[in-house]
């Protein structure tokens, strides 16, 4: 019995190693339920608006406690999970509000670290957010920061909506596929090469010519037999081989070689974490996968 | 002659099982990976360079109010030199640790002057440096984690012996904080 509890134990270990993010539903997010409705959907809306005009992405998040996590360890981590701002262009802002540790942090994506340096982070924390916080006003803090980060991203970005194309291209994500490709062909040229030395004649040295002939299909089920008659336009020499052919094999939809006519049903792909546009929470769609490194200013209050 | 030709496929087939054992003896990860690891610590050199260039602006604001705390800002400087002066990964993360260690002392003095916090200039570089603390923080944890990838492959079998072959480090040194020294400097400006 005992035993049965300690693999429980190292089953549910690794779960509690890695402290749970929540995910994002909406360009806000309240697990301590301190926003009203009326602010909720005012920061969503200079949100969506933002993101319209600049592409830039603004998250704002409230929780309690960040425990066992510092606030900047958490809003770091939880930057990077959702990917706030564009891909490539890192164009996202995160601020987090955890009222029991009562700490304020905003983080910056790395593209955004150039027009919100740390020390002007610093400067709104302290004049825009911090009277607010220090009255339990969470709400106005929020939105007045907000909008104070919204005017620099719009004042930094060009007036047309930048395209949601990224200047960065993702890694190349099929590296790995076409090395072992190119090794897989590598080695056909080298047996190939092996095996053209058969070709050639064992007593004077010369190319051979190859006739084939099938004489039995392989099938799905299987293997067929095939017959090669080599001749040696020098020296007449005469040799007969014969070679199995394997059977044939499917290629699922997935692209994977299946022997034996077996198709398994593929799974389906994995969650990508990006919504469809949800009524109600100004056109949020999901981040864009941005990329932070630490960045921002904080303040306790 | 037909004995050479033998020993010629013999050679031949002997080549291509070198070459397709290469991967399987995790050549190519190591190689990987190890360029996650110089990467990684790339990002840190950024980062730490970036320290080491606020620290001389910061000492100067903290001398306008404080200039006879002058053994303080002798240790910082020599520190700093230390640390541009440094070639090796190891001698970095030494160096590095020495400035965390001598600024420490600058972050508590500076409690006692409530001009100096009212200082918006001050101000606005703590929240520069505490920035850059913070980027430290978080690629040094990414550097680390580079290296425990990469040291938890090259000690394990087959790749351990492809790694003595081709001459891969068995392991690389860890960025570990100085303890204490790790928080960032907290400087309260309630007042």
């Amino acid at each position: 019995m005992s035993k049965v509890i300690w693999l429980m134990l190292l089953v549910a270990l690794p779960v509690w190693g890695q402290p749970t993010l929540p995910q994002p539903d909406g360009w806000v997010y309240d697990a301590a339920n301190v926003l009203d409705a009326a602010t909720k959907a005012q920061l969503n809306a200079l949100a969506a608006d933002v993101a319209q005009q600049t592409s830039a992405e603004i998250a704002v998040v409230v929780v309690g406690t960040t425990a066992p996590q510092t606030p900047k360890q958490y809003v770091t981590a939880l930057f990077n999970r959702w990917g706030v701002g564009k891909r490539g262009a890192d164009n996202g802002v995160m601020i987090l509000l955890a009222v029991q540790d009562r700490r304020v942090e905003i983080e910056t994506g790395y593209g955004v670290e150039g027009i919100l340096p740390d020390g002007k982070v610093g400067e709104i924390i302290r004049t825009a957010i911090l009277p607010h916080l220090r009255q339990q006003a969470w709400g106005a803090g929020l939105v007045a920061g907000a909008q104070r980060i919204a005017q620099v991203l719009r004042q930094n970005s060009p007036a047309a909506p930048v395209s949601t194309a990224t200047p960065d291209e993702p890694a190349f994500p099929y590296r790995g596929l076409v090395i072992a490709l190119a090794l897989v062909a590598l080695m056909l040229l080298l047996i190939g090469l092996v095996v053209r030395r058969r070709h050639r004649c064992p007593k004077c040295g010369a190319q051979m010519t190859r006739r084939g002939r099938t004489l039995q299909t392989a099938t799905y089920q299987r293997s067929g037999l095939r017959e090669l008659v080599y001749d040696c336009p020098q020296c007449a020499h005469h040799d007969v081989r014969f070679v199995a052919i394997p059977p044939r094999v499917r290629v699922s939809h997935r692209g994977r070689l299946l022997p034996g006519g077996v198709i398994i049903g593929g799974g389906g792909l994995r969650g990508g974490g990006s919504f469809g546009g949800r009524a109600g929470s100004g056109g949020f769609s999901g981040f864009g996968g941005g990329s932070s490194g630490g960045g921002g200013a904080g303040a306790s209050f | 002659m037909v004995q050479r030709q033998w020993m010629r496929r013999q050679l031949v087939l002997a080549v291509l099982a070198l070459l397709i054992s290469l991967p399987g003896c995790g050549y190519n990860r190591m190689v990987d990976l190890q360029e996650q690891v110089k990467a990684a610590w790339a990002q840190v050199e950024n980062q730490l360079q970036r320290r080491a260039d606020l620290i001389p602006n910061l000492v100067n604001v903290v001398k306008g109010y404080a200039a006879h705390e002058r053994e303080l800002f002798q240790h910082i400087a020599d520190a700093r030199a230390a640390l541009l002066g440094a070639t090796s990964v190891d001698e970095k993360i030494q160096a590095s640790r020495r400035l965390e260690a001598a600024l420490q002392p600058l972050f508590v003095m500076v409690e006692n002057y409530p001009q100096l916090k009212a200082d918006a200039t001050f101000a606005k570089l703590m929240d520069e440096v505490a920035g850059t603390e913070n980027r430290i923080a978080v690629e040094r944890m990414r550097y680390n984690q580079a290296v425990a990838t990469y040291n938890a492959y090259v000690q394990r079998i087959p790749a351990t012996y492809t790694a003595k072959i081709f001459g891969f480090e068995a392991e690389k040194p860890y960025f570990r904080a100085v303890e204490d020294a790790h928080r960032v400097p907290q400087i309260d400006f309630k007042q």
